[in-house]
């Protein structure tokens, strides 16, 4: 049809070409339109609020006065956000090895089981743990670190005759926030965990077979074969644990609230504070921005650095 | 799979020894859980006199009404948000999810650069922006203000992974269901829908887990007990009076009953759906 009007009216081919597709595939528009409207409204517009906020100053009734770029130039006098900002980067580092070694390993021994109910079960047993709420794990960790008489490290030290190593690990400044990191252990996170093991299931057959027959052991199948076609999964983990882990607060606030002091403050729950403690909306926001450009820029450069085979085929 | 051309004395040692390597392993993860168990069963007085070993008489009356009497309006609320938002959540994001894979249309590769851009914005910095007007339109402490935004956030990560699936479907399918005299929103409904059961049960799971587990905003925007969701709400039990463990024990394991169950339902979609290998980068 596009053809014949060209013929006829040549100057308006292209603008009735789009306006034409418009019309004919107007159903699609409606199919997208509820996906369009909440990332509009609840993203998108909040996103765009929070840049500009960052540039004012901004209170809890939602009064406003333009600051330009004192905020940010406030920022590295900030001594408590410096020091959330070291925190954070010690965390995201342990959070990256966590998520890269426990669950791939264990993903790994499961795997490599030699009967189906066994693999089935071992797999089912790691995933209980996904069906506490997040918030009842933190608590439990919380309790379980907590002092005598009621904090079960700390009897257990005793109980084994290490009394003397006793200590009151989330109140100390100096313990703190190896305490955090100590949370979960022994880390075999049941999605992540889940997540190896399918990748693994997905390596075909012949190519395990060819490396058994050049004589391959398993370790060296490990590293050689299973690890360098897990890069999908891996990158994935390490997106998606970073932007959790930059941006994440509650399980702070609820282990340790930052303290003692502010030994345990991470930007997150600095932001969250200055806003709804002390209603500086707009310097939260700005603290909020910084922390979305330091996340794009470490996604970016994840990107970069691990090339996956669903990049390789495209 | 493990391959077979092992011979078997080695294959039975070396299972032996990931075994127990295994076993290990799940002792140390769901060791605080069964803490949590026992001592839910305890009195104050029990825990303080045993406090490693089951005691008789178990006081589980006792603790378990006591939470229950707390959280159970918090419970009910979580249940409810989360299970409106998902399916909403779900149902906005297949429909978006087939238009992306099946259709083309202007400005179709515009509309989902916009969407896939938003797994890069961190929901950090729309806690402030979203608080702000939902304050000024009045939607504090309803169960609007709660569930609107958990929709919104599902969309980024479940239109991607449902294009792809949907995507994958073989086209001669739709065509025949097309030559049928099938509109788009029926072969949506009757051949999409029923053939992605285990990836929307996945996601199902998912995004019921995050909401259950969401405590921030619901601790922003709600501040009454009315619409109070489950986890603020443990968050400030203690459990009693006076820090009742016992009590407080038995409260977090009355809120982990919902996700027990979702996790029963969904089980085997969510293993197949992780399973097809769908979810990487």
């Amino acid at each position: 049809m596009a053809q014949s009007e060209s013929a006829m009216r040549p100057n308006v081919t292209v603008r009735s070409g789009i306006w034409g597709s418009i019309r004919r595939n107007w159903y699609a528009y409606l199919f997208i339109l509820p996906t369009l409207l909440f990332i509009l409204a609840f993203r998108y517009y909040p996103a765009f609020s929070a840049i500009f906020h960052a540039f004012t100053r901004w209170n809890g009734t939602g009064d406003w006065k333009w600051v330009g770029l004192k905020h940010f130039q406030d920022m590295p006098k900030d001594t408590i956000l410096v020091a959330s900002a070291k925190n954070i980067a010690i965390l995201l580092v342990a959070s990256i090895i966590k998520v890269l070694i426990f669950p791939l390993a264990t993903a790994e021994i499961i795997y490599n089981l030699s009967k189906e109910r066994a693999r089935y079960w071992f797999r089912l047993l790691l995933i209980i743990p996904m069906v506490v709420p997040g918030i009842v794990n933190t608590l439990v960790w919380r309790f379980i670190m907590g002092p005598r008489p009621f904090g079960v490290l700390n009897m257990l030290l005793e109980a084994i005759g290490l009394g003397e190593l006793q200590h009151p690990w989330l109140a100390d400044p100096n313990t703190a926030l190896q305490a955090c990191i100590f949370v979960g252990f022994p880390w075999v996170g049941a999605t992540a965990m889940l997540i190896y093991y399918a990748g693994l299931q997905g390596i075909s057959e012949s190519l395990i077979d060819a490396s058994l027959i050049d004589g391959a052991s398993t370790l060296r199948r490990i590293v050689s074969i299973d690890i360098p076609l897990l890069a999908g999964q891996i990158k994935l983990q390490i997106v998606m644990t970073t932007i959790f882990t930059l941006q994440g607060f509650g399980g702070m606030l609820v282990l340790t609230n930052g303290g003692p002091g502010y030994a345990t403050m991470v930007p997150g729950l600095w932001m969250y504070k200055e806003a709804f403690t002390a209603d500086h909306f707009g310097y939260a926001s700005a603290i909020g921005v910084i922390m979305f450009i330091a996340m794009l820029a470490i996604t970016l450069v994840n990107n970069k650095f691990i090339k996956s085979d669903v990049e390789n085929e495209a | 799979m493990a391959s077979t051309t092992a011979s078997r004395p080695r294959q039975r040692r070396s299972d032996f020894v990931l075994s127990f390597i295994l076993v290990c392993l799940i002792i140390l993860t769901l060791y605080p859980f069964i803490f949590m168990i026992i001592t839910s069963t305890k009195s104050a007085s029990q825990f303080r006199h045993h406090y490693w070993e089951p005691v008789l008489p178990f006081h589980i009356r006792e603790n378990y009404t006591d939470a229950w009497e707390t959280i159970d309006r918090y419970l009910l609320n979580t249940i409810y948000v989360a299970a409106i938002s998902v399916s909403v959540g779900l149902l906005t994001t297949s429909l978006s999810g087939y238009a992306f894979a099946r259709f083309s249309f202007p400005g179709k590769q515009f509309f989902f650069s916009m969407i896939m851009l938003l797994m890069m914005i961190p929901g950090i910095l729309q806690l402030i922006p979203n608080f702000m007007w939902c304050n000024q339109l009045g939607l504090l402490n309803t169960y609007w203000v709660l569930i609107l935004p958990y929709i919104a956030s599902a969309q980024a990560y479940n239109i991607y992974i449902l294009r792809t699936f949907i995507a994958s479907l073989p086209p001669g399918l739709f065509e025949a269901a097309k030559i049928d005299g099938a509109s788009e929103l029926q072969q949506y409904a009757k051949i999409a829908m029923p053939l992605s059961k285990g990836i929307l049960g996945t996601l199902a799971i998912l995004r019921f887990t995050a909401v259950w587990n969401d405590l921030i905003w619901p601790m922003i925007v709600t501040n009454d007990e009315t619409h109070r969701t489950i986890t603020v709400g443990l968050y400030y039990y203690r459990g009693g009076t006076h820090t009742q463990y016992g009590a407080m024990f038995a409260g977090y394991l009355i809120a982990s009953i919902p996700l027990l169950l979702i996790f029963a339902v969904f089980m085997r979609q969510f293993m197949a759906g992780i399973t097809s290998g769908a979810i990487k980068a």
